[in-house]
């Protein structure tokens, strides 16, 4: 009879691995090494594309406007996430928990043109939220939220709201509940126990909730077209230009290149700020 | 043994596919005749929506009854040259039929995409629409032109002309622009600055423009991206005027914004060609298309009524009302105020003027 072990053999951990591998290989790797290549081979040998891209303002201000915006919304997210998700957690109201659940859900079962439509009509000038200041006296004239960076902000953090919260709750769910009355026991405030012991626990989540909001919004297409101003276009829009407009698909390799990498860096970035040992002790 | 003849006879099936597929230069076709039965299947690459469904129910649907040749009606909205681009690279043309823009006609011919039209269609389509409405590569369809359009409730006076328009002190008013418009807003900003339309083109003072664009800049309160924000913004009076397509205005006053002015005067006119591309593969289908499309100036009617986009035959505006027919990009009214818009140069500055716009834009 066979010995149990702890460790299956590497070969069965590679065997294990080997769909998902393949499928990258195939959806991710190889059609991103295409990009590459077509960007530094086409028309010609080298890094003209590249030189283009750097050389063009509105590229560069477009990578900077959506690192910047996307960036801006992942913070919003996650911060807003947690609050969301403990108290999905922790509320001993099912009313309430059943509110939040489908304020949740809803953005996950709109169409993006609807929702998009429906943050229009909120916050055009003379729509509901700018009606309610108004009358309400809080404004003189109204706000000029849509067409602007606040209103994309707005749309982009209702819609990755839910895919920040959703991990956040899986995680805050496993948690044991008296833990944070033991800390409160032993003399710690509602936010030191929350903070001393809950996101200690959970630092992998909020990672998590963090690079899939960060990533998914760096290729926000529809929301700031129809939410935003011409003048600050994202990068999707640049690429979409040069693809459709000046018919110049070794430059959108290009650009898609340097969004890629950007993306990379900025995540490695956050990975070792927060720490890898520390991933791997809250993993494990 | 039946494996390797299997093989044979797929390996010879391919090789005569491909050679059907690569056949045919535009010398051959232009001398073959283009009359004839067609059968099989036309395919016709459009814009979709509610384009689409126009084109379909007043023309496609009643040639395909009449004609026996199966439609199908992929979209490729304004995607046209990277698609065709793609689909000829990979030896697999798929469309018999496309209508681009005139900008983008002239990008597929100097690329060497597009097939000309056989002589004798080409003589064909001049005697029945006019040789103003046939090219050696299409014919002309979907023409429309700009228009200035004013919501009376929230301006105080309207702007009926380029130099109107950017006269902030004389009518003042929250304004729009197409955000992409660069070779829409560059003609304008000369003939606000005192260039007459006709005399805009073949080379517009790019630099000149420029400048004037820079004065109107600051009280540009929307750049609007796509047609349908185009009319919202409009309705929902985010801006009193806006320099938009003619026949989202009329749309816009039709669903109920009945004062809404809307001017022509001094804008450019455009059309769309319908064009076949190099290799396609039903051209007897194509030529038959273009046939029916030139002889059937009711559809053409009906055509504009749903979508109020002109057409080539200038016989379809005698089946329409006197109100659609005067408002149409094509009407004697309009053509009389409008001037085309060189799609020559578009072709030609593309690639510079629209980046410097793009970076003029986000300044």
């Amino acid at each position: 009879m066979k010995r149990w072990r702890p460790h299956a053999p590497a070969a069965v951990g590679v065997a294990l691995l080997a769909p998902v591998a393949v499928l990258l290989a195939v959806v991710f790797v190889w059609p991103f090494l295409r990009i590459f290549w077509m960007a530094v081979s086409e028309p010609t040998l080298g890094i003209d594309n590249f030189r283009t891209f750097f050389d063009t303002p509105a590229y560069v201000r477009a990578m900077v406007t959506t690192l910047r915006v996307s960036a801006f919304v992942t913070v919003l997210a996650v911060v807003l996430g947690t609050m969301i998700a403990w108290e999905l957690r922790a509320s001993r109201s099912r009313i309430v928990r059943a509110l939040l659940w489908s304020a949740v859900l809803f953005p996950l079962w709109e169409s993006v043109v609807v929702r998009n439509y429906a943050f229009t009509i909120l916050l055009q000038r003379e729509g509901l939220l700018n009606d309610a200041l108004l009358s309400l006296g809080v404004i003189d004239g109204p706000l000029g939220i849509l067409y602007t960076e606040t209103g994309v902000t707005i749309g982009m953090l209702y819609t990755m709201l839910p895919f920040a919260i959703l991990p956040l709750y899986a995680s805050f769910a496993s948690i044991d509940l008296d833990l944070l009355r033991a800390a409160e026991g032993l003399g710690a405030s509602r936010l030191r126990a929350f903070f001393s012991v809950v996101v200690p626990l959970s630092v992998s989540s909020l990672l998590a909730a963090a690079a899939i909001v960060f990533v998914v919004a760096l290729g926000f297409y529809i929301t700031p077209i129809l939410l935003g101003g011409a003048q600050t276009p994202f990068i999707a829009t640049v690429i979409d230009q040069q693809i459709y407009n000046i018919f110049n698909l070794p430059l959108a390799a290009a650009s898609s290149t340097v969004l890629f990498l950007a993306a990379l860096a900025i995540l490695a970035i956050a990975w070792r700020a927060v720490g890898f040992e520390r991933i791997q002790r809250t993993v494990a | 043994m039946p494996i390797g003849r299997a093989l044979l006879a797929a390996l010879a099936v391919a090789g005569a596919l491909a050679a059907g597929g690569c056949g045919g230069d535009d010398d051959e076709a232009a001398e073959s005749s283009s009359s004839g039965k067609p059968s099989g299947t036309l395919t016709y690459g459009t814009w979709g929506g509610e384009y689409t469904n126009a084109l379909k129910k007043s023309m496609l649907d009643p040639f395909a009854r009449e004609s026996g040749v199966k439609v199908e009606t992929p979209s490729a909205p304004g995607e046209f040259v990277p698609k065709l681009q793609a689909q000829a690279q990979a030896n697999q043309v798929k469309w018999d039929l496309i209508d681009p823009g005139e900008d983008d006609v002239e990008v597929l011919i100097q690329q060497g995409l597009l097939q000309k039209l056989p002589a004798d269609l080409k003589a064909f389509m001049v005697e029945k629409v006019g040789k103003e409405n046939v090219t050696d590569y299409g014919v002309s369809m979907g023409a429309y032109s700009d228009v200035i359009a004013c919501n009376p409730e929230v301006a105080k006076r309207c702007p009926a002309s380029p130099q109107e328009f950017w006269d902030v002190q004389k009518f003042p008013g929250r304004r729009s622009m197409y955000g992409d418009g660069w070779n829409m807003n560059i003609p304008y900003a000369l003939q606000a600055d005192g260039v007459p339309g006709e005399q805009v083109f073949p080379e517009p003072d790019v630099d000149r423009a420029f400048k004037k664009l820079d004065q109107i800049k600051p009280h540009v309160n929307v750049w609007w991206k796509t047609g349908d924000q185009s009319q919202q913004i409009l309705r929902d009076k985010e801006v009193a005027m806006s320099i938009m397509w003619d026949g989202r205005a009329y749309q816009l006053r039709d669903q109920g914004m009945k004062k809404l002015e809307i001017s022509h005067d001094g804008m450019r006119s455009q059309r769309e060609l319908i064009v076949i591309p190099k290799d396609a593969p039903n051209p007897k289908a194509a030529y038959a298309f273009l046939r029916w499309y030139v002889t059937h100036p009711k559809a053409g009617a009906e055509w504009i009524e749903e979508i109020r986009y002109g057409v080539a035959d200038p016989k379809a505006l005698d089946h329409l009302s006197k109100d659609v027919a005067s408002e149409i990009a094509t009407s004697p009214e309009n053509t009389k105020v409008t001037y085309p818009a060189d799609a020559k140069w578009a072709a030609q500055a593309r690639q510079d003027v629209l980046t410097r716009w793009t970076n003029w834009l986000g300044e």
